[in-house]
């Protein structure tokens, strides 16, 4: 006799498979704008981007577009790019740098500190209760950490610290905090798949061996040597402990060692450093080069996503074009990971549309040990499983049934 | 010797044929159409960080060991065609410049066409051996948000 899928998927414990139609149905996913993006702490640009007083970037956030500004008294402001006479973009750049923003439409002038300055003929709202303290920008509230720029549009959200807890906040601030990030690069692309199916890409090894490289430059001793520590609010840092001499070699690709100096610090040349920010910031470190994903969720099955390749500011020619090259092995858009991270999610994607009885992704691995009994922490899927806690407690909706209903009997 | 319409036109025909041999993925082919000391590069600028970024730099050889391995990667399976036009040459001698404008349209399995990448070839040439050579190809990308991401050169 036969068993359904349903009946086999119910042999797993509840928490260890999601309903794929989290990634495919699009009320759930305009209810992840209204619900996650726009409440939690949402990473923007890197503090060296507006260094000086009066640069400016516009990034995009649930879909609201933003200008983070430096203040000429040095301070960073989020606020909405949005004139607040009748909703025209403040500007139309990405970057620049200026002393105030006019509105091209009828010219309003913004102070960098959001007042409103000027209006164009204030004649003609005299009598009217007009006043211009009254029309300032509307201002996003914005933290930093580690030379990190976030933001966040909810006002009853706790402060970053709180949202990614000491203990990250330290672990952040002692490999990025002590030295001035610069982005090296920038790119960008729009994904056909779920925003979350780039985020589990980002956050779990065990899909490692899909890549050539990492074939050919990780033994299985460095894979079994990684492990995650989880936090509250669904963060994670991955971590690896191999001993020396079952590092990365990247000479098993052609490709030069990292182990030449100028490494972040704390981070040894030849073995990573990852963090996952809940709900898409990827922090990545090989030795050398950091790199940045944020994601703007455009639709179920379409995803922007930005990259960064971050060095050190003060670099000598020399060890910039290293980090450059060291970046674009590997992660830049032709790197030789990258295609096929891209590749494998925007397949997986398409064909979560099959129609079959495959209803629901699996993440079911737990700790094993290895024949020596030393645990092989690689071997858990505890971090996805964190995540799509987090992602469950956001949306008040359980990722196994999100429409509500009973998913195997048993389970 | 050949006067300069000839050696413009067999500049010319220098890059038609590396379009084609990039279209039909003759890779070793392609990488002989540079000297031993050549240099390929794309670059983009970012509007983004205000930075011409550089997306790959590889000596010839650096070249050759990349697009050997491309076969054992999991990649784009769509056919490409280039189309190169514009093509303006500066010869000094036994060495040239070129600027050209290309298209590089994919085609899918399935035969949906769309532009891929559009852009500039910036070139230094040489004549060796009788031949007019890639010195340097640098290629200059206007389109930056790619439909999707691949390691061939472009």
């Amino acid at each position: 006799m036969t068993t359904s899928y349903q009946q086999r998927l119910a042999k797993l414990p509840y928490t260890h498979s999601v309903d794929n139609r989290i990634y495919t149905d699009p009320d759930i996913f305009a209810q992840e704008n209204k619900h996650i993006f726009e409440r939690v702490w949402n990473f923007v640009c890197l503090e060296s981007e507006v260094a000086s007083p009066g640069d400016f970037r516009v990034v995009s956030v649930a879909g609201h577009s933003l200008l983070i500004v430096h203040g000429e008294d040095g301070t960073l402001r989020a606020f909405y790019n949005i004139c607040t006479h009748r909703a025209a973009p403040l500007t139309r750049q990405e970057r620049g740098n200026c002393r105030a923003f006019q509105c091209f439409y009828h010219l309003w002038t913004f102070g960098l500190d959001g007042s409103l300055r000027g209006v164009t003929r204030p004649e003609g709202y005299e009598g009217t209760g007009f006043c211009k303290e009254d029309f300032g920008l509307v201002s996003v509230r914005l933290e930093t950490v580690g030379g990190l720029v976030f933001v966040c549009l909810s006002q009853d959200t706790q402060s970053l610290q709180a949202y990614l807890g000491q203990d990250l906040v330290e672990r952040i601030e002692n490999t990025l905090g002590q030295v001035e990030l610069e982005a090296l690069h920038y790119h960008k692309a729009i994904l056909k798949t779920n925003w979350k199916l780039w985020n589990d890409n980002n956050s779990e090894i065990y899909h490692s061996f899909l890549h050539v490289l990492i074939r050919k430059t990780a033994s299985e001793a460095f894979y079994t040597g990684t492990g995650h520590r989880l936090y509250p609010n669904g963060h994670a840092f991955t971590i690896n402990t191999t001993p020396s001499d079952a590092r990365i070699k990247y000479e098993g690709y052609g490709l030069e060692s990292r182990e030449g100096g100028h490494t972040f610090p704390g981070v040894h040349g030849n073995t990573g450093w990852l963090v996952n920010i809940f709900p898409d910031l990827l922090l990545l470190i090989r030795g050398t080069v950091l790199r940045i994903d944020r994601m703007v969720p455009l639709s179920p099955g379409r995803t922007l996503v930005e990259w960064r390749g971050v060095g050190l500011k003060g670099d000598t020619p020399e060890v910039r074009a290293m980090r450059v090259r060291h970046h674009n092995q590997i992660w830049g858009p032709m790197g030789r990971n990258l295609p096929e991270d891209i590749l494998a999610v925007e397949e997986q994607w398409r064909h979560m549309h099959s129609g079959t009885e495959l209803s629901h992704s699996i993440y079911a691995r737990e700790p094993q040990q290895s024949a020596d009994g030393q645990p092989i922490p690689a071997m858990d899927d505890e971090n996805m499983r964190a995540y799509y806690q987090t992602w469950g407690h956001w949306m008040d909706r359980s990722p196994q049934a999100p429409f509500g209903e009973a998913v195997g009997a048993g389970r | 010797m050949a006067n300069a319409l000839e050696e413009k036109e067999a500049i010319r025909d220098l890059l038609q044929t590396a379009a084609w041999l990039l279209d039909t993925e003759a890779f070793a082919d392609w990488v002989n159409l540079f000297v031993d000391e050549g240099n390929y590069q794309v670059r983009a600028y970012s509007t983004e960080i205000g930075v011409e970024m550089e997306w790959m730099n590889l000596t010839k050889d650096e070249l050759s060991g990349m697009l050997e391995q491309v076969i054992e990667h999991l990649r784009d399976l769509a056919q490409r065609l280039h189309l190169v036009s514009s093509i303006q040459i500066d010869i000094h001698d036994h060495q040239a410049h070129s600027l050209s404008s290309f298209a590089i349209f994919r085609t899918t399995p399935d035969g949906v066409s769309h532009c891929y990448a559009v852009g500039r070839y910036e070139d230094s040439l040489i004549k060796r051996n009788g031949a007019w050579r890639f010195l340097q190809r640098k290629v200059m990308l206007h389109t930056r948000v790619l439909e999707v991401a691949s390691h061939l050169p472009f």
